[in-house]
């Protein structure tokens, strides 16, 4: 991963709203500009929280599957 | 901070775009006076309360009628104080809402009240008949300008929750339009300042 | 002969509509296969935090109870469908649909087109909310706005399920003023009621039957209730 990453949460206990809730909520805890990790896993998430973050101007900024699930990166915009 | 338990209960309001979990946190440390328990007022302090303002200052210190003052205190409640039964009765729906009973002001015209702490000006909301009158003013208009008695429950409904949602709005986007409004079939119509003072 | 609501949901909107029925004297059946979550707290008035867990219309059904000692409430703990509905609908004289699924929504809708009961949609979402007096076969219907499902795949975001809890105040009283002027004979307007409750602003679409409507058109296509026409949209 090329930018050292702020915060990591990992929502794969959570079903929708609630994974995009903590996400958001881990967003507002690190500074614009700033990466946070998140770990998620199903098909609901992999799909929605990206697209959630997109939607309120962060920047999803990679992807990788992995054993225990997905991580993404995302860049807080704003 | 958030609690595991807030994130959860707020978490309709922490997923609005505009909102947040800082949003929420306003909410929490906000403070509304609340100066009319009629029906009216009950609805408004009902939805404050759900919506995590952190503390409601109710005052009336009027019995509760026959009737009860539903859907917040049943009728097995008539007889006592308003201010104090409801501040017993919002603690069961939401702990974060810390409800006190409050000091009454010298008299005033009837009708609703809502003070969000920081506000400038008053947020008066009323109900008669099938009518509902909602807005921010420095002073509640006259008994003549908005009559009192008798409101359908949905017509004091609509007048407490619309309450609560410009409350909210301030307490969030630090929105207020100064003017008070009628509603009866659906639309807003400006009601003319009161000439009668 | 006594009057009777059917109450679809007792969530946000059922919650705010329920006891203004029943202020007006009026039965109400009322349909949930819900338990309250703590989520719910922050708009679904009837229920108190020690609630969490239990079955939503019987919840309900006790607060009315102890606001209005007397109240005939037939709360029923499951979900509407189309083997149900017939039943449901039985000396019904008008339905509030305060569902929060499209599924529901057009099922419920069909069923009081063929039927021809008078229905009030009510939908929140965000900040705004909306009201549709639905007249079968006199005024627009949903379908007639609406005109179906989204389609498969397209799941609604996780922000969709944000909204402004006293919201539900709001578009409850406006349902049930429809609600009210529909049993007693008074006009309802073909039209659709919007509320933005960021800017404090009500406004009036009218609306219009549509002839082509697949429901409640000149020559319908849906003319009994099918199950698989409301399945719920599935992820692709």
């Amino acid at each position: 991963m090329m930018q050292s990453v702020a915060r990591t949460v990992d929502i794969r206990s959570f079903r929708c709203p609630m994974t995009w809730v903590r996400v958001k909520l881990a967003l507002e805890a690190i500074a614009v500009g700033e990466v946070l990790e998140v770990l998620l896993r199903g098909e609901e998430p992999e799909r929605n929280i990206p697209r959630s973050a997109q939607d309120e101007g962060h920047e999803l900024l990679g992807r990788e599957e992995g054993p225990e699930g997905t991580r993404i990166w995302l860049r807080k915009g704003c | 901070m958030l609690s595991e338990a807030q994130i959860e209960r707020y978490a309709r309001h922490i997923l609005l775009r505009e909102v947040g979990g800082v949003g929420q946190e306003r909410l929490l440390a906000a403070e509304v006076r609340i100066d009319g328990l009629s029906s009216v007022g009950i609805w408004a302090a009902h939805y404050l309360a759900l919506a995590g303002v952190g503390r409601l200052v109710l005052v009336d210190p009027r019995p509760i009628p026959a009737g009860g003052l539903p859907p917040l205190l049943p009728a097995a409640l008539a007889g006592s104080a308003r201010d104090v039964s409801a501040v017993a009765a919002l603690g069961a729906h939401n702990p974060d809402a810390k409800a006190v009973v409050g000091e009454p002001e010298p008299k005033r015209d009837g009708g609703t009240i809502l003070k969000p702490a920081g506000a400038n000006l008053s947020l008066v909301a009323r109900a008669a008949g099938e009518a509902s009158f909602v807005g921010w003013a420095d002073a509640p208009p006259c008994a003549r300008c908005i009559p009192s008695g008798g409101a359908a429950p949905e017509a004091a409904a609509l007048a407490g929750s619309l309450a609560a949602s410009r409350v909210l709005a301030f307490l969030l986007f630090g929105e207020v339009e100064r003017g008070i409004a009628r509603i009866e079939s659906g639309r807003e119509e400006a009601l003319a300042p009161c000439p009668h003072r | 002969m006594e009057t009777t609501v059917l109450v679809v949901g007792a969530g946000g909107l059922g919650c705010a509509a329920l006891p203004l029925l029943a202020a007006h004297g009026l039965g109400v059946r009322v349909y949930d296969d819900d338990v309250v979550s703590l989520d719910n707290l922050q708009r679904q008035l009837l229920f108190r935090t020690a609630d969490v867990g239990r079955p939503k219309v019987e919840v309900a059904a006790e607060a009315l109870g102890r606001m209005f000692p007397g109240a005939r409430v037939e709360a029923v703990a499951d979900r509407l469908t189309p083997e149900n509905l017939p039943r449901a609908l039985e000396g019904v004289a008008v339905v509030l649909d305060g569902s929060d699924n499209f599924p529901t929504r057009f099922l419920i809708n069909d069923a009081c087109v063929l039927s021809r009961t008078p229905l009030v949609h009510g939908g929140i979402l965000r900040f705004t909310g909306q009201v549709m007096a639905i007249l079968p076969g006199r005024t627009a219907c949903y379908r007639c706005l609406f005109e179906d499902l989204p389609p498969a795949g397209a799941v609604p975001s996780c922000s969709e399920a944000g909204v402004l809890g006293a919201l539900c105040g709001i578009v409850a009283a406006r349902m049930v003023k429809q609600a009210r002027a529909i049993l007693e004979g008074r006009e309802v307007g073909d039209e659709i009621w919007v509320h933005d409750a960021r800017q404090g602003r009500s406004r009036v679409v009218p609306l219009g039957r549509d002839e082509r409507c697949a429901v409640c058109g000149e020559a319908p296509s849906i003319r009994e209730l099918d199950a698989s026409r409301y399945e719920e949209a599935r992820a692709a």
